[in-house]
C-alpha cells in the first residue's frame, strides 16, 4: 500500500522535500514506519525521539495501523503562537 | 421533547500568511452583545536572554493546524461559558512587534473570557503543528526547539 509523508520545518529542510510516497507492505503501523524511515534517514533517526505522529491530521500516540492513501506527518515540537 | 442541547459558541480559525486583523476578531467578537473580550496577542519579541531577534518565520501544516484550532476552541467551549471564540496565526515572516496569533473570546462575564483565552493559548503551544523560525540579528537562524545534534 501507498502513503504519503509529510515534514515540516528543520525535518523538511534536513530532508530537502516536504512530502513523498511511500510504498509499505500490508500491516504496517507508525512506529514501523518511522523505524523504517530513522533506519534510513539519518535525519530522521536524529529526531526520533522527539518526533510524533499524525495520522490523517490526527494526533496519534500509540502505534496505529496505516491504510492505503494514509497522510502520515512526522512532527518535530511544536512552537506556534 | 427534544433534550436540551449544549449551547456551541460560533468559532472562527484561521490561517493567513499577512497581517493579522485585530479590527475583524474584535467585530466578529463584538456580534455576540456579551459583557466581555479577552484576545491576546502574541507577538514577536525582540530580545531574547542575549539574543536580539530582526524577524520571526512560521510555518505550517496547514490542514491540522486548522482542525486542531478548531478542536480546541470546542473544547473551551465546552469548559467555560464562552460566546465566541476566534483564533487567527499567521504564517510567514512576522516581524519584531507584530502578532504571529490572536486568540479572542467574547464572553457574557470577564472571568471566564480571561480563563478560556489562557487555555487557548496555552494549549496552541503544545498541539498545534506550527513552527516558529527565528531570525537573529547577527545573520544565524534557528527553528525553536531544536534537538539536532550533528
Amino acid at each position: 500500500m501507498t502513503v504519503t509523508i509529510h515534514v515540516f520545518a528543520s525535518l523538511r529542510e534536513r530532508l530537502g522535500k516536504s512530502s513523498w510516497k511511500e510504498s509499505i507492505p500490508e500491516g504496517t503501523d507508525t512506529g514501523m514506519l518511522v523505524a523504517m524511515l530513522a533506519g534510513r534517514e539519518v535525519d530522521v533517526a536524529a529526531v526520533q525521539s522527539v518526533i510524533r505522529v499524525a495520522v490523517n491530521d490526527q494526533w496519534v500516540s500509540t502505534p496505529v495501523q496505516l491504510n492505503d492513501g494514509d497522510d502520515v506527518a512526522l512532527l518535530t515540537p511544536v512552537s506556534g503562537g | 421533547m427534544s433534550p436540551i442541547l449544549p449551547f456551541t459558541p460560533p468559532i472562527h480559525v484561521g490561517i493567513q500568511d499577512s497581517p493579522l486583523s485585530l479590527d475583524d476578531l474584535w467585530h466578529f467578537l463584538s456580534e455576540a452583545q456579551g459583557g466581555g473580550i479577552a484576545i491576546f496577542g502574541g507577538t514577536t519579541r525582540r530580545v531574547t536572554g542575549d539574543r536580539i531577534t530582526q524577524e520571526l518565520s512560521y510555518e505550517a501544516h496547514e490542514s491540522m493546524a486548522l482542525s486542531e484550532m478548531r478542536r480546541l476552541a470546542g473544547e473551551a467551549g465546552e469548559r467555560w461559558d464562552t460566546l465566541r471564540i476566534g483564533i487567527l496565526h499567521r504564517t510567514g515572516v512576522v516581524p519584531v512587534s507584530q502578532a504571529s496569533v490572536l486568540i479572542g473570546v467574547a464572553t457574557r462575564h470577564r472571568g471566564p473570557a480571561f480563563e478560556a483565552a489562557r487555555f487557548l493559548i496555552d494549549e496552541l503551544k503544545v498541539s498545534v503543528p506550527i513552527w516558529k523560525k527565528e531570525h537573529y540579528e547577527d545573520g544565524s537562524t534557528e527553528w525553536q526547539g531544536d534537538t539536532w545534534v550533528r
